[in-house]
C-alpha cells in the first residue's frame, strides 16, 4: 500500500528525533492502514477520491501533532524517557566506576591471590607494570563505553540529539572529575573525585574521546536527516532547521 | 489524604482502550469507531493519536499485538493481557471514585 503524504511527513519528523527505523515503520504502517480505512469509509459515504483523501487527512490528525504524540509515547514507555534529568545527573557518575568495579576488581583480587608476598624480582616488577597498564586500559574503555552506551540509550528513547549531546558532555564532566590511580607494587587502587582539573595528557584524552563520540552521534543524526526526504520537498527541512 | 491526587483526566484514554479490549481483540481503526459509537460521538479527536496510547500500553505489557489478515487487508490486532485486566480494574475503581466525588459536589451545588 503506498504511503499517504501525511504519514510520510510523520516518518520524516520521527526520523529527525532519532527514533529507530523499526519503530517508525510500525507507527507509519498503522497510520497508513488507518488512513486507508478512513478514505474507504469517506468514499462509501459518497465523497469523490480527492475529497475522501482530504477527509481522511483531517480525521487522522495533523502530522506534526501525531509525530509529537508518538515521541511523547516513546518517552513515556521507558524510565529514562520519563526521568531524563535524573538519568542525566546520576548515570554518568555511576556507570564508569561500576564497570571498573566489575572488570578490574576480580582481576585485582586474582592477582592478590596468586602473589601472596610483595613484589621482589625484576620479572615481578614487569608483571606489575603490565597489570597497571591493563587497569588503565580498562579505565579508558569504561570511560569511552559510558557516553557511547548512555548516548545510544538516550537516542533510542526518542529524546533527540540535544539530550544526547548533554549526556556526552556530562559524561565528560564526570570523567574529568574522577581521579583513578593504580599501583600494583604497593597493591593500591583508588578512585576519587577532584576539582579543579589540570590540563594534561589525561584531560586532553578525555576531551578528545568524548568529542569523538559526540561527533559520531551528530553525524548519525545528520545522516538520518538526509536519508528521509520530506514528501513535499525541502521547505519543511528549512522550517525544522530554523 | 488516602489517595494521590492526579489530574482528573489522567488515565481516561487508557481506561477506554483497556475496557474495549477486554471485550474482544481489535485493531486501531476499530477501537476508534467503537469509542465514537459507544460515546455517541462525544469524543472528537485526531484519530491517529490512539496509536501512541496502544504502543505505550504494549510497552507496559498491558496489551499484546498480532498481525492478521481480514478481508484481504493486513491488520494489527491488540489483545488484553492478565496485567492489563488488573490495570483496567484499578483504573475503573479510580475513575468511579473520582466520578462519585464530582457527583457529590455537583449534587451539593444543586441541593
Amino acid at each position: 500500500m503506498p504511503e499517504p503524504t501525511c504519514c510520510a511527513e510523520v516518518r520524516w519528523r520521527l526520523a529527525r528525533y532519532g527514533i529507530g527505523p523499526e519503530r517508525i515503520d510500525r507507527v507509519v504502517s498503522e497510520l497508513s492502514e488507518h488512513w486507508e480505512d478512513l478514505r474507504v469509509a469517506a468514499i462509501e459515504n459518497g465523497l469523490g477520491p480527492s475529497a475522501a483523501a482530504a477527509e481522511a487527512n483531517t480525521r487522522l490528525g495533523d502530522p506534526a501533532w501525531l509525530a509529537d504524540e508518538s515521541i511523547r509515547g516513546f518517552r513515556q514507555s521507558s524510565r529514562l524517557g520519563r526521568h531524563p534529568v535524573l538519568a542525566l545527573c546520576v548515570l554518568p557518575f555511576l556507570l564508569s566506576p561500576l564497570l571498573m568495579s566489575v572488570v578490574v576488581m576480580p582481576l585485582w583480587w586474582l592477582d592478590s591471590f596468586i602473589h601472596f608476598t610483595h613484589w621482589g624480582s625484576t620479572d615481578d616488577r614487569r608483571n606489575a607494570r603490565l597489570i597497571v597498564a591493563g587497569m588503565w586500559v580498562a579505565h579508558y574503555a569504561a570511560m569511552v563505553f559510558a557516553p557511547a552506551f548512555l548516548g545510544s540509550v538516550v537516542w533510542r528513547a526518542g529524546l533527540g540529539i540535544r539530550w544526547v549531546c548533554a549526556m556526552c558532555a556530562w559524561c565528560a564532566f564526570a570523567a574529568l572529575a574522577r581521579v583513578f590511580e593504580a599501583d600494583a607494587i604497593d597493591r593500591k587502587i583508588s578512585m576519587a573525585f577532584s576539582f579543579p582539573w589540570r590540563l594534561n595528557a589525561h584531560t586532553a584524552a578525555i576531551l578528545f574521546l568524548h568529542g569523538l563520540i559526540l561527533a559520531f552521534f551528530w553525524a548519525a543524526s545528520r545522516k538520518a536527516t538526509k536519508k528521509t526526504i520530506h514528501p513535499l520537498g525541502a521547505d519543511l527541512l528549512h522550517e525544522y532547521e530554523k | 489524604m488516602a489517595h494521590g491526587n492526579p489530574s482528573f483526566l489522567n488515565g481516561v484514554p487508557e481506561l477506554l482502550v483497556l475496557e474495549l479490549l477486554s471485550r474482544r481483540e481489535m485493531y486501531g481503526y476499530e477501537l476508534v469507531r467503537e469509542i465514537q459509537k459507544e460515546s455517541k460521538e462525544a469524543f472528537r479527536f485526531g484519530e491517529g493519536c490512539i496509536y501512541p496510547y496502544l504502543h505505550y500500553l504494549e510497552a507496559g505489557k498491558f496489551i499484546t499485538s498480532r498481525r492478521a489478515t481480514t478481508d484481504g487487508r493486513s491488520r494489527l490486532y491488540y489483545q488484553l493481557t492478565a496485567k492489563g485486566r488488573k490495570r483496567r480494574a484499578e483504573l475503573t475503581k479510580e475513575w468511579n471514585r473520582v466520578a462519585q466525588s464530582v457527583a457529590l459536589i455537583l449534587g451539593g451545588a444543586h441541593a
